[in-house]
């Protein structure tokens, strides 16, 4: 069985994010990158089910489209636990130009699970893996807690829509994770970072289909006043002035 | 120019996500609605739908797939395209759902995908729309080099405004499951609100020391019709379930009014509440961040101003 | 000349700065206050390879520089001293010592598992007349033939009832002075071992400080490291190298006293603005981060002397002696900015004001370190 993991490159999430003097571009000086949070758990996950089921699993495969500037978090990726990584050279722009590079490349290089994160930490756009699904004609799983293996069969967790379900299901799978799926991300061994230096990296030419969407402009969050204090001895009033004034309850 | 607005229904109910949509397409120039509710309703939701409704809205009442099957959906709604024709925009409410169907719609209209859009368009043609980047650190405008849009609406854009212009009537078609799958249990674990859907959210955090302390805490969000949730330490630990977690690893939340009870204000607890109406915070600590997110605020001991606020929304309703 | 760390040192720093945020951080006042030893974080370190970091693979070692070793002790000890120097002890005392100099079978039998941080090892140098004057031994091996037979009491020594492999360094024979000192491998359950109570110590109280009692202890002869008489020259080659780790720790700990300072700086209010806007405190941050910056530099520029094998003892006395009078100062500081706060443990700053004071005393005391460079400095080794 073959598992892979699509990573998304993005800032630290303690970032500041500003624009650039253009104000169309967000400033990327001095960011660090990191693999995207849910990317990072889907991975860790990906890594435990290969530890669990000695001899199931043949390799995990990270891919990313990305920049070069990417291959740090890719190598982070290998050195966390994944076998090989995949880059497909394309800073893309919205989710589809991402989903349609990764769906070309499993076109090619098929793989039974495959886990996408159910947003990434930068544009939010909560698409990827759902285009995927539908570009590359393979079923989607999303919402996806906790994913196990019980002989040949893959048992997800998934909750969705206030539902909590537990399905059994045969690859190949896009399985789009969120909270539970691991509960925290695997650090790097030093054996793991050693290790990481002979593992292979190879960087694919883009199909290059052409975003849909594209951001012509940032605008900062307009600011916001301070908050209202009402004193702890008087604290009633806060009801009455949600009621009264604020009219939300 | 015609506009497709889609539902589920949940506990025979339509989510109030759906109005959004039905307005925001509605307030658009030259739009025609058309809407699609797949699932049962209960009676006086019908009448709900004359009151927010607009355009034609179809219902499609059948009982709905146990579990999420996404073939299923898109069926439903390319065989709604192929016998009323394809839209040439898509708005969908907040939901759990419509996140997953919106990318997917999308490529079968070969539309361009905007997800939580947070205002009316900015322009119509080419279609530029406003939505948050970065987790709710910055705002980014984008424009469409589509013709056809899909836009998936942040919960909270605008208030449903009563039309009472709808035309509602059945639809039917021929359901196609997804095969090979196997439910091996289901559960409801989350109170008859969604998270993601509740109009007032009371939240705890680290500071409330302990699950044996979230007795005022529930007793107020009871008072006043609201949900619980809280911080992910808080479900990490172990001290709440873990669909209650808010925030950037957790549920993205929206509701008019988010109480949150001893919770420092962490970056990542605020990029799933920005979206909220009315932030109050109460916390003991004057400097705690969450107090610069907040629109109003008591410095105080949680465990003395909960239980004042319980009498006083009970006093109220 | 390149300021430029690696992309593999950067993620050693991470990986490190990640537990130790997520993982150190929440118990670490319990752990200081009620002295408690923290073997699951040992553990989980080791899993990770931090306890035999820079050991080369061929013994089951990380085969990290040591450039990323001393990012690595300085992320640790931003958070907690107590496991810092654990790390330390193993790394760059034990095991660099048995790599460095023991025979094939003693790495084979003894460094794998210290390597592997499965097992854990101490350094038994100081005693109870003899601290910074190392060479007056008291404690004893006799030759005796196939065996030594050790006697004597060793003081503070970390590690000391946790570890299963011992450094220990005796004299054999008490005429030839420092010459005649061995340096033995023992193991910790051989009879005639005893290990005192744990030291209830100002700082750092979590990690295990012991006095070790040895009484006719038989110490095969295959167990000496290096050549009869080469004790005493194993210990001060091996406490250079370790006082690059230590002087990283002092980094480590007033770089966090520096970041929780600067974050409460930005916080806290008096006088109608955040008194970071008072200059006095601002100033006071500047210097601090200056003091820090140069430590660091100190501390980084030792290790790449070690990892370009050139010589680098007095290059890691200057490290130490700097960074550990810097962390003193700089936690002070920071204990300063925090007011009335800082002097509770909730703040953590005040611990680390008390982690800082052991800087300037072990392997080799402030004092010692003058007396290291200034010699160095009369015999025209460096340049003025
Ligand atoms: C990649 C990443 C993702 C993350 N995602 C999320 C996320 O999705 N959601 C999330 O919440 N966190 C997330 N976090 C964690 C986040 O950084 C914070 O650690 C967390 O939000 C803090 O939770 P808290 O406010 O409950 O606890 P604390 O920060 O410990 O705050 C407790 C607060 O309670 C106050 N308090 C204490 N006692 C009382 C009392 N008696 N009365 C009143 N107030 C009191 C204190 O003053 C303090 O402000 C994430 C972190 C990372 C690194
Ligand atoms: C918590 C802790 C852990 C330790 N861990 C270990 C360990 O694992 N292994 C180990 O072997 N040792 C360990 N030590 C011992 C440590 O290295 C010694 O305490 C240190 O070398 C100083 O020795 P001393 O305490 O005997 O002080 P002394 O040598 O008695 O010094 C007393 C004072 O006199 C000064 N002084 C001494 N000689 C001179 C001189 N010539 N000129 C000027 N000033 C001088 C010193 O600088 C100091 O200020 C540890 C100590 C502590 C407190």
């Amino acid at each position: 069985m073959k598992i892979a993991v699509c990573i998304s490159n993005v800032p630290d999430t303690t970032t500041r994010i500003k624009t650039d003097a253009s104000g169309q571009k967000i400033d990327l000086s001095g960011v660090q990158w990191i693999l995207n949070p849910w990317d990072e758990l889907a991975l860790t996950r990906a890594i435990e089910l290969k530890e669990q089921n000695v001899g199931m699993i043949d390799e995990i495969v990270v891919v990313m489209v990305a920049p070069s500037y990417g291959e740090a978090t890719l190598r982070k990726a290998l050195a966390v636990g994944a076998d090989r990584a995949i880059r497909i050279d394309n800073d893309p722009a919205d989710s589809y130009e991402a989903a349609f590079e990764l769906a070309s490349y499993f076109a090619d290089q098929p793989a039974d699970l495959i886990f996408t994160g159910i947003e990434s930490a930068d544009f939010n756009g909560s698409a990827t893996g759902a285009m995927l699904s539908l570009l590359a004609g393979i079923r989607f799983m999303p919402g996806v807690s906790g994913v196990f293996l019980e002989g040949g069969q893959t048992i997800v967790h998934q909750e969705i829509n206030g539902m909590s379900l537990r399905l059994k299901v045969s690859p190949p799978l896009i399985l789009n994770v969120q909270k539970g799926i691991a509960i925290v991300p695997r650090i790097p061994a030093m054996r793991g970072i050693m290790a990481a230096r002979t593992k292979p990296l190879t960087v694919l030419s883009p199909k290059k289909a052409g975003a849909c969407a594209q951001v012509i402009a940032y605008e900062s969050l307009p600011p916001k006043a301070a908050a209202k204090m009402i004193e702890e001895d008087n604290a009633a009033m806060l009801i009455e002035v949600l009621h009264n004034e604020a009219k939300v309850i | 120019m015609k506009t497709f607005v889609f539902t589920t229904t949940r506990d025979n109910k339509v989510p109030r996500s759906f109005f959004e949509a039905l307005t925001y397409g509605g307030s658009l120039e030259g739009s025609e609605i058309i809407a699609l509710v797949a699932g049962p309703l209960s009676q006086d939701q019908e009448t709900e739908m004359q009151k927010f409704g607009r355009g034609q809205i179809f219902h499609f009442n059948q009982a709905l797939p146990q579990w999420y099957d996404t073939f299923y959906y898109l069926h439903l709604i390319q065989s709604f395209f192929d016998e009323k024709g394809e839209p040439d925009l898509v708005v969908l409410g907040a939901s759990e759902i419509n996140q997953v169907l919106g990318p997917q719609i999308a490529l079968k209209l070969s539309a361009g995908y905007v997800a939580r859009v947070i205002s009316l368009p900015i322009q119509q043609a080419p279609w530029r729309v406003k939505r948050y980047a970065y987790s709710g650190k910055i705002i980014s405008h984008v424009e469409l080099k589509t013709e056809k849009a899909v836009f998936l609406l942040s919960a909270n854009v605008l208030s449903p405004i009563e039309l009472g212009a709808g035309n509602f009537e059945l639809w039917n078609a021929l359901p196609a499951k997804g095969e090979g799958v196997e439910v091996l249990e289901i559960k409801r674990p989350e109170s008859k609100q969604l998270l993601t859907e509740a109009r007032i959210i009371v939240s705890g955090g680290r500071g409330m020391r302990g699950p044996e302390y979230w007795k005022p805490l529930e007793e107020l969000a009871e008072a006043l019709g609201g949900a619980t949730a809280c911080s992910r330490p808080v479900s990490d630990e172990g001290w709440r379930p873990h669909h209650e977690h808010v925030g950037q690893t957790g549920k993205i939340v929206a509701p008019d009014l988010y109480i949150a009870c001893g919770i420092s204000g962490a970056i990542q607890h605020l990029a799933g509440i920005s979206g909220s109406r009315v932030i109050v915070a109460i916390n003991k600590d004057p400097e705690a961040p969450i107090f610069q997110a907040a629109h109003y605020g008591i410095v105080g001991d949680v465990h003395k101003v909960l239980p004042v606020l319980v009498e006083a929304a009970r006093r109220l309703k | 000349m390149d300021f430029q760390f690696t992309e593999e040192q950067l993620m050693i720093k991470q990986a490190a700065r990640d537990y130790a945020q997520r993982e150190l951080w929440s118990d670490v006042i319990e752990r200081d206050e009620k002295a408690i030893y923290p073997e699951k974080h040992v553990k989980a370190l080791a899993e990770l390879g931090f306890m035999g970091m820079m050991v080369s693979p061929e013994y089951d070692g990380g085969g990290m520089d040591t450039i990323s070793y001393v990012l690595a002790m300085e992320e640790i000890s931003k958070v907690d001293s107590s496991v810092s120097v654990i790390m330390s002890v193993n790394n760059s005392l034990v095991c660099w010592g048995l790599e460095a100099f023991g025979t094939e079978e003693q790495k084979q039998k003894y460094l794998r598992p210290l390597a592997r941080g499965e097992k854990i090892g101490a350094f038994l140098l100081s005693e109870p007349e003899a601290g910074s004057d190392a060479t007056s031994q008291h404690t004893t091996a006799v030759d005796m033939g196939d065996y030594y037979l050790l006697n004597g009491t060793k003081n503070w020594i970390t590690n000391g009832n946790t570890a299963s492999t011992y450094l220990v360094i005796a004299q054999t024979y008490p005429e030839k002075g420092h010459k005649g000192i061995n340096a033995l491998i023992v193991e910790r359950h051989w009879e005639g071992i005893s290990v005192g109570p744990h030291e209830n110590k100002m700082g750092m109280r979590s990690s295990d400080t012991h006095s070790v009692m040895f009484t006719d202890v038989k110490v095969p002869k295959e167990n000496r490291i290096g050549e009869e008489g080469f004790g005493f020259k194993f210990a001060m080659q091996t406490l250079d190298g370790g006082r690059i780790g230590i002087a990283a720790q002092a980094v480590g700990i007033a770089a966090g006293a520096l970041e929780l300072a600067l974050k409460y700086a930005k916080e806290r209010k008096a006088f109608g603005t955040e008194i970071i806007n008072h200059q006095a405190i601002a100033f006071k941050l500047a210097d601090m981060a200056v003091k820090v910056e140069n430590a660091r530099n100190l501390v980084l520029k030792a290790a790449w002397l070690k990892d370009q094998h050139k010589p680098y003892g007095v290059a890691s006395a200057m490290a130490k002696l700097y960074a550990a009078d810097i962390a003193m100062q700089v936690t002070t500081e920071a204990v300063q900015i925090h007011g009335g706060y800082g002097y509770v443990k909730e703040y953590h700053v005040e611990r680390l004001m008390r982690e800082a004071k052991l800087t300037q005393i072990y392997e080799g005391t402030s004092e010692v370190q003058h007396i290291v460079i200034s010699r160095a400095l009369a015999k025209g080794e460096l340049l003025p």
